[in-house]
């Protein structure tokens, strides 16, 4: 009976194969009562992409933005109208072997901010992936 | 008259499972390891043990070589090491005039390898990437309980087999990622691993003065 419980739990700790990995940094903006708050941005320029992304909509309060897992660092900047705000981050990615049906995943981890235009900025969470929620607090004043 | 029974069948037992000087070596491998490892099996390995009686206990100590290719679907992970394991058989045959063998026991491994993982991500908006993982001198731990038999077949040979149930697995210096497969091992994030050996032996008799 002990057995072939052990051996049922054997089975049951296959990895499941959810793959949450993403190369996208989520940023939420919340104001000095650390409320949620509205901002309004034209377009957005992420070091190593030719393109300006322009998000839509607009208006949000927080936005997930791709960055390269090939560099360590990446510099984005916000415009808000014409006034932009540029945040520097630094990364490094780990590898995950799950299994031979999933693959190997490449997390970006160790994230931190290396210099920002926005006064109050924080690291909500220093890993990417799908279900982490917010990355990066920035707290406009 | 019966008291007197009793502790003569007592001593009798207790004689049954003292230690007692050893009477031979006996050195094995594993078929079922050198079958894989003829017909090219992903997993390649081979293994060899020994053992001697001390009485009903049986310290063992067995080596191995391990190297294994997996194909993940978005890459190709291999892996080459070796191992060892220390422990003790206890057998519950006792009267057996040949030795034969029903056992349980214990085990301890270790396993120094390396490990190398290439595989390939897309990430949004930026170029597909190649990317390359490694552990060159990672190293591992665990803990195994064995049951099996060991039947004599004739003169100084010997089959049998192991059944392992292997638990307890600890890696260190894995700075690539985290270890995908441990030689003498197998899977760790399995938790609990089970092991089977199909074993022939040959047995040196010690000389007795």
């Amino acid at each position: 009976m002990l057995i072939s419980l052990l051996g049922l739990w054997g089975c049951l700790t296959e990895p499941d194969c959810f793959d949450t990995s993403t190369n996208r940094v989520a940023f939420g903006f919340y104001n000095a009562a650390n409320s949620p708050v509205e901002v309004e941005i034209d377009s957005i320029a992420i070091s190593g992409l030719p393109q300006l992304l322009i998000p839509t909509p607009k208006t949000l309060r927080q936005i997930a933005l791709p960055i390269n897992p090939a560099e360590t660092d990446v510099t984005i900047t916000l415009y808000f109208g014409n006034v932009p705000q540029t945040v520097s981050l630094r990364y490094q990615l780990q590898t995950e072997v799950v299994s031979q049906d999933c693959g190997a995943l490449a997390y970006i981890a160790d994230l931190n901010v290396t210099e920002s235009t926005f006064e109050n900025i924080t690291i909500l969470n220093n890993r990417l992936a799908t279900n982490a929620g917010i990355n990066v607090k920035i707290t406009l004043e | 008259m019966f008291s007197l029974q009793v502790v003569a069948q007592t001593n009798q037992r207790d004689s049954l499972r003292a230690i007692r000087k050893p009477t031979g070596l006996r050195i094995g491998t594993d078929l079922i390891a050198i079958g894989k490892t003829i017909a090219q099996q992903p997993l390649q390995s081979w293994e060899i043990s020994a053992d001697v009686d001390l009485g009903r206990y049986y310290p063992i100590l067995e080596l191995g070589k391990w190297s294994r290719e997996a194909e993940l679907t978005n890459g190709l992970y291999n892996n080459e090491g070796q191992y060892f394991r220390v422990g003790i058989d206890i057998n519950f045959l006792l009267k057996d005039p040949d030795k034969n063998m029903v056992f349980i026991g214990m085990r301890y491994g270790r396993a120094q390898y390396s490990e190398r993982v290439a595989y390939a991500v897309t990430p949004e908006l930026f170029p597909a990437l190649q990317l390359t993982s490694s552990n060159p001198n990672a190293a591992a731990g665990w803990v195994e309980l064995t049951s099996g038999l060991r039947v004599k077949v004739w003169s100084g040979l010997w089959m049998g087999y192991t059944a392992r149930m292997k638990f307890l697995p600890h890696t260190k210096d894995t700075p690539g990622f985290d270890s995908y497969d441990i030689p003498g091992y197998g899977l760790p994030f399995k938790g609990l691993y089970w092991g089977f050996n199909y074993q022939v032996f040959w047995r040196i008799p010690f000389r007795s003065h």
